[in-house]
């Protein structure tokens, strides 16, 4: 893993965890500067999602990350989306280390070879933990 | 000259806010408030975009005050960061030297952040109070400053004359004038000094003061004290601050407690209801201290003195702090007005405004409403078989009866009477008025005429049951044979009275016969829906006018008093012609103008079987619009009216092919309906249907596995069953949630990755994380749902802040159940909980299932016993 993906993940990461920057983020924090919280947060989690092998499920395609569902979203919906991730990618450049955004999901940069995807899996897994102000647990009266 | 009005006027809470709206409605200049010193200035538009906006800053460290050191180069503005360290507002840099006993602190107002900036140029920090639009724009600090306008009059002590709408009637003014110090009719309130006389006593020194005052009550006087800003960094001496707020820059004494409740009505009451930041939790306990408890001490008093006490009492407390009082508490006053029968104004208390005052507060809630008209449909008492309807009816008088009349219409649109049905109300059997009944009243010379007369008399068929019994002038005659009193015999037109029996609660609708003045101007305004009760209400009204000689009175309607049930033997047209809706209904009936008119068109032209059914559609479409909620009885009316229409997906099929052979009538001829209308009747229905659907579709799939349903489904069921659900599903269709079906093995695998402290992970059925909402995919949809909209509801949450949260939950009323002082126990994470399991409470009451907790309160109780030890 390069220095700037390293440093972009551990800045993604972090942001999610706290939504607050540290002194040293430089990337995440110019972008955010640019397009506010509501867009930040939105994407920088569903590409989270998608590198994080705790949402890996049996059909999850690891292959690519289609950010849509057509079943149940309008193409408004999907345009908008898109959209969006359009201009994360322009002021967060650095998210090109790792991703290409294409127009109907987004794939990893063909550099990375399947080592390199691992290590991005695994560096997830290392460093990203749920902030307990963000997760609740639902328990019912009646079931144990 | 002094004047109290003056007083009022300068203490009243939003005065600053329409000052500074009707300034910024002239100019171009901004208004900015330092937080220090609470002193307003003014900015042009480039000096003011020269600010800086603290928003981000304040966002970012959760900021609640402001730091200030007072350095030898003047003063610099910090905030504490989230490490402890403190931050420059002017430099943006953290300053790691400062100790912070140099630093004294300046509480940010209840204001969002976007409103504070920073004021390089005068070096200070501001609020920009044209942004402030809604309800509260200033802080509760106010700067008093003896020379202002309102105030640069008075002298340090005066004795000013409060003039307020008092509890008595003119005629204890009348006769107090001319008998000083007596008592009229035992009047328990007499006093030898004016109630009137207010003691205002100031400093007449310039201070910033808290504009909620302290409130006390000390021998039969009350004090409202305003008092310096405790956190101004002023010192007060310990020997001004012996009791419990310090040296009052105002001071005010009340002579009476009417008086002193006036006043807050007018400073306070009158002017927010929001009670929840700075100085006004504690006022509101004051007040309950000094009003709310007294009161209810008083009604549970058996002295009469104590009685009128408390209604006085009453009569001043303002409807948003009712439910201060205890549940049941009106009911009490309810009962104890009946069994003393006491309900006309006195000179020394209007009784009757204040019943109804209590009354129209009472019946708010759907479940009092309910229990209301239900009491009023039986006796009196035991001993009293006098229906408590016309008990009232008989002791109400004037303008009085007409809001009781109103009273007692909206609370019957929420009850089961709105249905005609005899399965729904057995009481109307005995109902025998004709389908057709035309009405008409005209007014001459002043007075009035109907040709209706109505009056409570025994039940034709249950001498128990009372009734209105209508007298009506058909308008025609027959011939009669008379006897003249020269013995000669001879035939006579004589008009036609008839007699017809109503129950006051059957369901009549109503139609302005003037098809060129729809607007007229009634002394009692009627829906097209009203109970019979209303008519009779309507001739009674007529009656107090011709008394009066007062007002105009035009009313020219027609009535059809008609037997839904059926709708046999009437045509349609002649009931679809009342309805409302040719005249634009009500939001809440959610149906546009242009599908109405259609489904109206239908209903008028096709006098058969599907003509019937559109008729009734529309009319449990009315009662929704004329309600403006969807009650039990109303929904159940709608259901049975859509299902007879549409009940399968096969029943559309044929319904299109029922509305290919319609006609319907425009401009005197007969078309057919257009692709687009027969598109637009269907979705209308297709979508009233949806409602409905969500328990039907849990009824048919409730024990399939939720894998086993997509996302598109899931969306759909949810959208329109409940207000959250329908968020929900709208956000799922956004992509603002992720729902993610999890199996049993990987959802632990989840929650353990969460690491939820006090929680065991194989307890735990669903979970979100952000956006992302995790559920069991093996769970059923019955219940499955429910928690879809449990976790969705945390994600909608997510946004918004936790003080606001509170404010907001503080304000539910689930299954009748307020939760505001429940909230104020709760940690943070315990409201966010209890907003998701009302959300999710709300879901399976309108699906029909059996709620998880059987009441609101053993939710709360589980909720404050398992997430108890959560901090957030």
């Amino acid at each position: 893993m390069n220095r700037i993906t390293k440093k972009l993940l551990l800045e993604i990461l972090s942001f999610l965890y706290t939504r607050k920057f540290k002194k040293d983020d430089i990337y995440v924090k110019k972008a955010y500067e640019k397009l506010g919280s509501e867009i930040i947060v939105n994407r920088l989690y569903d590409l989270k999602g998608w590198v994080d092998p705790v949402h890996h499920l049996k059909d999850t395609d690891l292959e690519k990350y289609v950010y849509y569902d057509d079943e149940f979203m309008t193409e408004d919906v999907i345009q908008n989306i898109y959209n969006e991730f359009v201009l994360l990618f322009k002021y967060l450049p650095e998210l090109k280390e790792i991703f290409v955004l294409k127009e109907k999901h987004i794939e990893f940069n063909s550099s990375l070879n399947k080592n390199d995807t691992k290590e991005i899996y695994q560096f997830v897994l290392d460093f990203y933990k749920t902030h307990p102000r963000r997760a609740t647990f639902l328990k019912k009266p009646y079931e144990k | 000259m002094s004047n109290f009005k003056n007083i009022v006027e300068f203490f009243r809470l939003n005065r600053r806010y329409e000052e500074a709206e009707k300034q910024n409605s002239t100019s171009t200049k901004t208004s900015l408030r330092i937080l220090e010193t609470k002193i307003d200035y003014e900015v042009d538009t480039q000096e003011f975009n020269g600010l800086k906006l603290l928003r981000d800053i304040f966002k970012l460290f959760a900021t609640t005050e402001v730091f200030i050191l007072n350095s030898p180069s003047g003063k610099e503005f910090y905030v504490k960061t989230n490490s402890g360290t403190y931050f420059n507002l002017n430099t943006e840099q953290i300053n790691t030297g400062i100790i912070s006993t140099d630093l004294y602190e300046v509480p940010l107002e209840d204001f969002p952040p976007e409103q504070y900036f920073y004021d390089s140029v005068n070096n200070c920090v501001v609020i920009a109070v044209i942004f402030l639009k809604n309800i509260q724009i200033f802080g509760d600090s106010i700067r008093y400053d003896p020379y202002s306008d309102l105030l640069e009059d008075f002298s340090p002590v005066e004795t000013l004359s409060y003039s307020y709408n008092t509890h008595k009637t003119w005629i204890y003014d009348f006769v107090s004038f001319f008998i000083p110090n007596n008592d009229p009719e035992g009047n328990p309130f007499a006093k030898h000094v004016s109630d009137n006389d207010v003691i205002v006593a100031q400093t007449r020194i310039a201070e910033v003061i808290n504009i909620i005052p302290v409130i006390t009550e000390s021998n039969g006087k009350y004090y409202a004290y305003y008092i310096y800003k405790k956190d101004d960094g002023k010192i007060v001496p310990f020997y001004q601050n012996r009791i419990n707020f310090s040296v009052p820059v105002v001071s005010l004494t009340f002579n009476s407690l009417g008086a002193f409740m006036a006043y807050l009505n007018d400073t306070v009451f009158s002017q927010t209801e929001n009670f929840t930041k700075e100085k006004r939790p504690a006022f509101l306990d004051q007040y309950k201290e000094i009003v709310i408890l007294p009161l209810i001490r008083n009604l549970e008093s058996k002295s009469t003195f104590s009685y009128y006490d408390a209604l006085q009492a009453l009569y001043y407390l303002p409807e948003s702090l009712f439910y201060m009082l205890p549940e049941g508490f009106l009911w009490k006053f309810f009962d104890k007005a009946i069994a003393n029968d006491s309900f006309t104004n006195k000179p020394y208390s209007k009784e009757e405004d204040i019943f109804l005052k209590i009354l129209k507060v009472l019946v708010s809630t759907e479940q009092n409403a309910v229990k209301f008209i239900e009491r009023l449909n039986k006796k009196v008492s035991d001993k009293n078989p006098q229906m408590l309807l016309e008990f009232f009816n008989d002791r109400i008088h004037g303008n009085n009866f007409l809001e009781f009349a109103d009273i007692v219409n909206k609370a019957w649109r929420k009850t089961r009477f709105v249905d005609y049905s005899l399965e729904a109300n057995p009481e109307f059997a005995s109902t025998n008025g004709p389908k057709l009944l035309p009405y008409h009243s005209e007014k001459l010379a002043g007075f009035f005429f109907s040709n209706v007369s109505a009056s409570f008399e025994n039940s034709p068929n249950d001498k128990k049951e009372r009734f209105l019994r209508f007298k009506f002038e058909t308008g025609r005659t027959k011939k009669v044979t008379k006897a003249h009193p020269k013995a000669v015999i001879y035939k006579a037109d004589e008009e036609i009275v008839e007699y017809y029996d109503y129950h006051p609660f059957y369901p009549v609708k109503i139609k302005n016969a003037d098809e060129d003045n729809q607007d007229q101007e009634t002394a009692i305004k009627l829906d097209a829906i009203v109970p019979a009760f209303m008519l009779f209400a309507n001739s009674n009204q007529q009656f107090w006018h011709n008394v009066m000689k007062s007002g105009e009175y035009a009313l020219d309607i027609a009535v059809i008093a008609g037997s839904y049930g059926t709708l046999s033997g009437i045509a349609v047209g002649e009931i679809i012609g009342t309805l409302a809706v040719v005249r634009g209904i009500g939001a809440v009936a959610g149906i546009t103008s242009s599908v109405a008119n259609i489904v109206l068109k239908l209903a008028n032209a096709e006098d058969s079987v599907l003509g019937q059914a559109f008729c009734e559609y529309l009319f449990w479409i009315e009662m929704l619009s004329l309600s403006g909620e969807l009650t039990i009885a109303i929904r159940n009316g709608l259901k049975r009216s859509v299902v007879r229409l549409v009940e399968k997906e096969e029943d559309f099929v044929k319904l299109e092919r029922q509305l290919d052979d319609a006609f319907i009538e425009e401009n005197g001829a007969q078309r057919k309906l257009t692709k687009q209308e027969k598109k637009e009747v269907l979705e209308e229905l297709d979508k009233r249907r949806g409602n409905f659907k969500i328990d039907n579709f849990i009824e048919r799939n409730g024990g399939k596995a939720i894998a086993e349903i997509s996302k598109k489904i899931i969306i759909q069921e949810l959208r329109g069953a409940t207000e959250t659900a329908t968020q929900v599903a709208e956000a799922l269709t956004t992509g603002k949630i992720k729902l993610v079906k999890l199996s049993k093995e990987d959802l632990l695998v989840k929650v353990k990755e969460i690491d939820p402290k006090e929680i065991d992970p194989a307890s735990v059925l669903a979970t979100q994380d952000d956006k992302f909402i995790f559920i069991r995919n093996d769970r059923p949809v019955r219940v499955a749902l429910g928690e879809i909209v449990h976790e969705g509801k945390h994600v909608l949450d997510e946004g918004m802040g936790i003080a606001k949260l509170r404010e907001e939950t503080k304000l539910i009323v689930h299954d009748k159940f307020p939760m505001k002082s429940w909230v104020d126990k709760m940690t943070d994470s315990q409201v966010i909980e209890l907003r998701a399991r009302i959300a999710e409470r709300e879901f399976q009451i309108a699906a029909k299932i059996k709620p998880d907790f059987s009441s609101p309160s053993d939710m709360i109780t589980f909720i404050m016993d398992k997430y108890k030890k959560s901090k957030k």
